[in-house]
C-alpha cells in the first residue's frame, strides 16, 4: 500500500492534483459552514443579485443571499451524496459480482441478464423516473444514484473474480477444502480490491454530476437546499444579466468532478497501469 | 463469423424481454394518473373511468402487459393516450433528429478524441501532451448543461457564430451536437493516447521509423491499426452513452427528438409513448453492442465467444 | 480552438446530410412565435391549454371573439338574440364563409360541433364548459344561417364562453374524416392560417389561407410556432433574430434587451392570479383566523420586487382586476405580528408545520422558497415539495376523501374573461376537486346561496351586485392567499404589430402584420 501511495504522489503529477483538489473539497464539506461569511438560507432583499464585492465575494442570488457561502455549503451535499450514492450501489454490485463471477452457470447467466437490461435502460431515465417514483429529496437521489451504478460495479467485479478465480491461489484453497465464502473473503476480495476502490472514484465523479443534473431538471435536493446543481439552475435564467451567480457553483461543480476523476486515475495507474476500468 | 452474429442476436431477446417488463413496470409505478390527465382537469370521477376504460387502464397489469407485449411482437407499440396518434408515427417522427445528432456527435467525439489522442502520444511528455491531456479530464468533467450554457452565449449569442439550436438550417446541428460529443471526444483520446503510447514502443514501430519512413505515415498505417480494438470498444460504449446523453442535450438545445418526445410523455403520463421511445433506446443500445462486439471480433478473429 | 476546427468540419458533413430533404426556399413574409410548450392537441373544444387554444387561433374562427383587451366580439356571428326568460339565445351567422376544406360554414356546422362537444359520450373536455356551466341543452337549425341555442338554466357567461378559444368551429366534414381523435393533429376550419404540419416537441407550421373571409387578411404568409422550453435559449433566438415574438419573457431578461434594436418589450395585464391555497381539512387552516394569519405574513410587495423585478400587481380582490365584474373589496397588509397574534388566539402560539406543493420549475421553486422564508417569521414551518407535473396535477385535483394536500401554489386564469367563472369554479362547493379547481374545500353558505341568485338573472349589473358580495365574503372568510396578478411579458420583434398575449395569457397572432 505504501508503494501505491508513493507512486500516486511522487511519480503522477495529474493524480498528484487530484489527490489535492478532493482533499481541499473534503476540507471545505467539513469545516466550509465555519469559512462562509453569511448563512445559506439567509435572505437579505435589499442585496439582492448584487455583483461581487468584498462583501460578497461570490454576489448574491435573487434573495440577496451570499452566493460563495451558498457554495460553501453545498460541497458537504455534493460529497455526502457522491459518497453515498457510490455505497449504495457499491455493495450489491459486489455481491453480486463476486457470486455471478464466482459460481457462474446459471446464477451468472440471470445477474447478466439483469445487468443487461439495466445498462440498456437509459441511465438519466432510470433516474428521473425513480425521483418521479419516490418525490424529489435528497435520499431519493441517492437511491437512483445507487441503482444506477448498481450494473456498472457487477459488471467489473464479476470480469475481475472470474479472473481471479483463475488464479492457483484460489484452486489451491479449494483443493484444500476451504468454504466458499472464505476462499471469496480471503483470497478473491483483496485481490479485486484494486478495479473496486478505481472504479467507485471514478463513480463519485460520475454521482456527482448526475446529482447536479438532477437538480438542475428540479428533481434534486428540493429548495432553499443549497446543492450546486438546484444554485446552477436557478441561476440559469439570469445567465444573460447576472452570469457570476453561476460561476462559483459551477467552478466548485466541475472542479470537484475533474478531482475524482484525477484521482481514479491516478489510482489506476499506481495500481495497475494495465487495468480496464 | 455469421453464427457469431445470431449467436449474439439470439442472447440479446432475453435482454428485450428483460427491457419491456422493466419499462411496463416502471411507467405503472409513476405516480400520476393519465386518465385523470387525459380526461382534463375539472372532469367528473365518472368521466375519468370511463377514459380509464378505454385506455384499458382498469384490466388486471398482467393483462395489459401481455396485450402489450402481444401488440409489440406484431409491430404494433401502441396508441398514444395524448393525441390517439400512434406511436410508431411519433418514433418515426422523433426518430431522425436524434439520429442525427448521435451521428454528428459521435463524428464530433472521433474526429477530435482521435487526433487529439494520437498527437498527444506522439508528443508525449511535451506541453502539448500536457494541454490535451488536461483538456480531455476537462471535457470528462463538464456537466452538458453547463457546457451548452457556455456553447451557446459565445458562439450563438456572442459570435452569432451558429444558431442557437432548434433545427433553422443545417447549422443548427452544431453546438447540440459538439456539447454531446465532447465527454465521449475525451474519454476516446485518453483511451487512443495511451494504447499509442503502447503501441509507438514496440520493436516493428521502431523498426518502420528506422527505414525512415514519413512518421505520420507510420503513425496511420502502423501504428493506428493496432490500437483499433480497444478504442473501437470505448468508441461503441460511448455510442451509447451519447443515446441517452441526448436526453439532456436535446431539452436545453429544444431538439425535437426522442429524449424531448420522452420528457414530453413523462409530463403526460403517455404509457405507451414512453414504453415505446425507451424500448427504441434500448435496442440501439443493444444494437449498437452487438455491433461492436462484431467488429471486434472482424478486426481480432482469435475473438469468438466473450461470455 | 479545436472547437473552431471540429466545427467547421461537422458542418460540412452535416449539411450533406441534411441537404435532402430540407430545401431552404425562404416565405417571403414568415413569423416565427415562441411558446415555451408545445400544444396538447389542436382539437379546440378538447383542449385545456393555453398554448394549444392560442395557436388554434390560426385556424379556427369562433362564434365569438376576443379583442386585444378581451373585450367579446361577434366573429362568426353577425346578430343575436336572447329570449325574456334568458333560456333561448337566436344567432345569425355570417354568411359566405367556407372551411378550409371548401365545406360551407352554416348552422348545421355549428349544431354538429356543439352535438359533438354536448355528447358525454365523446368524452370532450369541455363538455363541462358548455353542458354544465354554460347550460347548453339542445341547438337546433332554423335555416341555413339561424341557429339557436336552448338552454337548460340562465347563463351569466354563455357569450363569454362563446368567445373562449375552445369554440373554433370545426369542419363538420374533417370531423367525419379524420374522427373524434384524429381532428387533435388535422385541425380544418374557417380561420386565416390551413395546417400545414406538427412536429412534436418543435415547430406547427401555419401557411395563409387564400380564401379567408375577411379583406386584406392574413396578412403574413406562414407563421410558425416554436416549442422552446428554455427560457434562456428563447431569449438568444429573439436576440439573434431567429424569432419575432417570443412569449412569455422571463423578468430578468427584460433588462438584457433594453437598448437591443429592433425588438420591443410588451408587457400587459393578465387575468392570471398566483395564490396559495389552504386545505381547511387541514386541522390549523380549519380557522379562520389562522388563515388570516398566512394572509398576513406574506409581504406581497417584497414577493413582487423580489421575484417578479415588478412586473406583478398586488390584488385587491379574490379575482383578477381585468375581469369585468371585479370589485376591489380589499387587501390584507404585511404585518407578522398581528399574524403571530392571531395564530396565538387559535391556539397555536409556536405555529405548526406545512407542506407546499408546488410544480418543480425554476420560478415556482423560488416563490416556495419565499413563501417558506415570510411563514418563518410566524413560526409556520413550511416544507416545500417540488413535483414533476405529471404529478402535481394528479394530486391537485384529488378529491376531498383522497387529497392529504395543506398548502397549494396555485395559479389559475378563467379563460372565458368571466368573473362568474373565477369564482365559481374556485369558490363555489359544488366545485370541491375533482369536479372543478376548488381545491382548499372552501364552502360557504352564503357564497353558494348567491350564486344560484346569479344565475336567476340575466342582468349585468344585477349579476355585479351579487359578484360583488360574494368577493366580500370569500375576502373575509380568506381561504387563499392572493400573492399576485403577473403582468404578460412578450418580447416582439418592432417588424410585428397585431401580434398580442391576451389577458387569459393566449397568444393572438393570427392577424399579426409584418413590415
Amino acid at each position: 500500500m505504501n508503494t501505491v501511495v508513493t507512486r500516486l504522489l511522487r511519480r503522477n503529477r495529474a493524480g498528484r492534483l487530484g489527490v489535492l483538489i478532493v482533499a481541499a473539497i473534503m476540507l471545505i464539506a467539513e469545516f466550509g459552514p465555519l469559512l462562509a461569511p453569511y448563512g445559506p438560507l439567509s435572505p437579505d432583499y435589499p442585496a439582492a443579485r448584487q455583483a461581487p464585492t468584498l462583501g460578497h465575494l461570490g454576489g448574491t442570488d435573487d434573495f440577496g443571499r451570499d452566493i460563495l457561502s451558498r457554495t460553501l455549503y453545498g460541497a458537504r451535499i455534493s460529497l455526502g451524496v457522491g459518497f453515498a450514492g457510490v455505497l449504495l450501489g457499491l455493495i450489491p454490485g459486489v455481491a453480486a459480482g463476486l457470486t455471478a463471477g464466482y459460481y457462474s452457470g446459471g446464477i451468472d447467466a440471470f445477474v447478466m441478464r439483469v445487468v443487461d437490461v439495466m445498462l440498456a435502460f437509459p441511465g438519466i431515465l432510470l433516474a428521473i423516473a425513480m425521483v418521479a417514483i419516490l418525490g424529489a429529496g435528497i435520499q431519493n437521489v441517492v437511491i437512483a444514484i445507487g441503482i444506477f451504478g448498481f450494473p456498472v460495479y457487477t459488471r467489473i467485479v464479476r470480469g475481475s473474480t472470474l479472473q481471479a478465480t483463475g488464479q492457483t491461489y484460489v484452486e489451491a484453497a479449494h483443493a484444500e477444502g476451504a468454504r466458499p465464502w472464505r476462499i471469496l473473503m480471503q483470497h478473491i476480495l483483496p485481490n479485486i480490491f484494486a478495479p473496486i476502490i478505481v472504479i467507485s472514484s471514478l463513480q463519485i465523479a460520475n454521482a456527482i454530476l448526475t446529482e447536479a443534473a438532477l437538480s438542475f431538471l428540479g428533481l434534486g435536493a428540493p429548495p432553499p437546499t443549497p446543492e450546486w446543481g438546484a444554485i446552477l439552475s436557478g441561476a440559469e435564467n439570469d445567465l444573460v444579466t447576472s452570469p457570476y451567480m453561476a460561476v462559483l457553483p459551477g467552478a466548485a461543480l466541475v472542479i470537484t468532478i475533474l478531482g475524482f476523476n484525477l484521482l481514479g486515475d491516478g489510482l489506476r495507474d499506481a495500481l495497475d497501469p494495465r487495468m480496464r476500468v | 463469423m455469421r453464427g457469431y452474429l445470431a449467436y449474439r442476436v439470439m442472447s440479446a431477446i432475453p435482454t428485450v424481454l428483460g427491457v419491456t417488463i422493466f419499462v411496463f413496470m416502471f411507467v405503472h409505478l409513476l405516480p400520476g394518473d393519465p386518465a385523470r390527465l387525459m380526461a382534463g382537469l375539472g372532469a367528473t370521477d365518472d368521466s375519468v373511468q370511463l377514459v380509464r376504460h378505454s385506455l384499458g387502464l382498469d384490466k388486471p397489469l398482467w393483462t395489459q402487459y401481455s396485450i402489450y407485449i402481444r401488440g409489440v411482437l406484431q409491430g404494433d407499440l401502441g396508441i398514444s393516450n395524448r393525441d390517439a396518434t400512434a406511436v410508431s408515427v411519433h418514433l418515426a417522427q422523433a426518430f431522425i433528429p436524434t439520429a442525427e445528432l448521435t451521428v454528428a456527435g459521435i463524428a464530433v467525439a472521433m474526429l477530435v478524441g482521435l487526433t487529439a489522442g494520437i498527437v498527444a502520444a506522439n508528443a508525449h511528455n511535451t506541453p502539448w501532451d500536457v494541454a490535451l491531456t488536461s483538456g480531455a479530464m476537462l471535457g470528462i468533467s463538464l456537466p452538458s448543461f453547463v457546457l451548452a450554457f457556455i456553447l451557446i452565449w459565445v458562439f450563438a449569442v456572442t459570435l452569432r457564430m451558429f444558431p442557437t439550436g432548434g433545427d433553422e438550417g443545417a447549422f443548427a446541428i452544431v453546438l447540440p451536437a459538439v456539447t454531446l460529443g465532447v465527454g465521449a471526444a475525451a474519454t476516446i483520446a485518453r483511451i487512443t493516447r495511451s494504447e499509442m503510447l503502447g503501441v509507438t514502443s514496440q520493436d516493428y514501430i521502431r523498426a518502420a521509423h528506422a527505414k525512415g519512413h514519413a512518421p505520420l505515415a507510420v503513425i496511420l498505417r502502423h501504428a493506428l491499426p493496432n490500437t483499433l480494438i480497444p478504442v473501437l470498444t470505448v468508441i461503441g460504449l460511448q455510442f451509447g452513452f451519447l443515446i441517452s446523453g441526448a436526453i439532456i442535450v436535446e431539452t436545453v438545445f429544444s431538439w425535437h427528438g426522442l429524449g424531448r418526445l420522452l420528457v414530453d410523455a413523462i409530463g403526460f403520463r403517455d404509457y405507451p409513448v414512453i414504453q415505446g421511445v425507451v424500448l427504441l433506446f434500448a435496442l440501439e443500445f443493444i444494437a449498437v453492442n452487438i455491433l461492436t462486439d462484431v467488429l471486434y471480433a472482424w478486426v481480432d478473429p482469435r475473438i469468438r465467444y466473450q461470455g | 480552438m479545436w472547437l473552431r476546427g471540429s466545427a467547421a468540419v461537422l458542418a460540412f458533413c452535416v449539411m450533406a446530410i441534411l441537404a435532402v430533404g430540407r430545401t431552404g426556399a425562404a416565405a417571403p413574409t414568415r413569423l416565427i412565435v415562441v411558446q415555451n410548450e408545445d400544444a396538447n392537441t389542436l382539437d379546440p373544444f378538447n383542449d385545456g391549454v393555453n398554448v394549444g387554444l392560442g395557436i388554434g387561433r390560426a385556424f379556427y374562427n369562433g362564434l365569438f371573439g376576443f379583442d386585444a383587451t378581451m373585450k367579446v366580439r361577434p366573429v362568426l356571428v353577425t346578430t343575436w338574440a336572447v329570449s325574456a326568460d334568458g333560456l333561448m339565445y337566436t344567432f345569425h351567422l355570417r354568411q359566405g364563409v367556407t372551411f378550409q376544406d371548401g365545406t360551407p360554414f352554416n348552422a348545421a356546422a355549428v349544431k354538429a360541433n356543439f352535438d359533438r362537444v354536448l355528447n358525454p359520450a365523446n368524452h370532450i373536455q369541455k363538455y363541462g364548459l358548455y353542458h354544465t356551466v354554460s347550460g347548453i341543452a339542445q341547438v337546433t337549425v332554423v335555416n341555413d344561417s339561424t341557429v339557436q341555442m336552448q338552454l337548460a338554466h340562465p347563463s351569466a357567461t354563455l357569450i363569454n364562453n362563446l368567445a373562449h378559444p375552445s369554440d373554433g368551429i370545426i369542419s363538420p366534414a374533417a370531423l367525419v374524416k379524420y374522427g373524434n381523435q384524429g381532428i387533435a393533429t388535422h385541425p380544418v376550419g374557417t380561420g386565416p392560417f390551413v395546417f400545414e404540419s406538427w412536429t412534436r416537441g418543435d415547430r406547427i407550421v401555419a401557411k395563409k389561407n387564400p380564401h379567408y373571409w375577411q379583406p386584406g387578411l392574413p396578412a403574413v404568409d406562414e407563421i410558425v410556432f416554436r416549442d422552446v422550453p428554455d427560457s434562456t435559449q428563447a431569449l438568444a433566438m429573439l436576440k439573434t433574430g431567429e424569432a419575432q415574438f417570443v412569449y412569455p419573457l422571463d423578468p430578468v431578461n427584460v433588462k438584457s434587451l433594453a437598448g437591443q434594436a429592433g425588438v420591443r418589450v410588451s408587457s400587459t395585464p393578465s387575468i392570471f392570479e398566483t395564490c396559495l391555497l389552504m386545505n381547511e381539512h387541514y386541522a390549523p387552516f380549519s380557522k379562520r383566523n389562522v388563515r388570516l394569519a398566512m394572509n398576513y405574513a406574506v409581504n406581497k410587495q417584497a414577493l413582487i420586487s423580489t421575484l417578479y423585478l415588478g412586473y406583478a400587481r398586488e390584488m385587491r380582490s379574490v379575482v383578477g382586476s381585468q375581469l369585468d365584474g371585479y370589485a376591489p373589496v380589499g387587501t390584507y397588509p404585511f404585518d407578522p405580528a398581528k399574524g403571530k397574534q392571531l395564530l396565538a388566539e387559535s391556539g397555536y402560539p409556536n405555529g405548526f408545520t406545512a407542506t407546499l406543493w408546488l410544480p418543480n420549475d425554476t420560478f415556482s421553486q423560488k416563490e416556495g422558497v419565499f413563501l417558506q422564508q415570510q411563514f418563518s417569521q410566524i413560526g409556520v414551518r413550511v416544507t416545500v415539495v417540488p413535483m414533476e407535473s405529471g404529478t402535481y396535477d394528479t394530486n391537485l385535483y384529488l378529491g376531498p376523501d383522497k387529497s392529504t394536500s395543506q398548502l397549494i401554489l396555485f395559479g389559475f386564469s378563467p379563460s372565458n374573461g368571466a368573473t362568474d367563472w373565477a369564482l365559481r369554479a374556485n369558490f363555489a362547493t359544488a366545485a370541491w376537486t375533482p369536479a372543478l379547481f376548488n381545491a382548499s374545500f372552501y364552502s360557504s353558505p352564503k357564497v353558494d346561496a348567491l350564486f344560484a341568485q346569479a344565475d336567476r338573472t340575466t342582468s349585468t349589473a344585477q349579476r355585479n351586485v351579487y359578484y360583488k358580495k360574494i368577493q366580500m365574503i370569500i375576502f373575509s372568510d380568506a381561504p387563499w392567499v392572493w400573492l399576485g396578478e403577473p403582468l404578460d411579458i412578450a418580447g416582439i420583434s418592432t417588424r410585428v404589430s397585431n401580434a398580442d398575449v391576451l389577458p387569459d395569457q393566449t397568444v393572438q397572432v393570427q392577424d399579426a402584420r409584418m413590415h
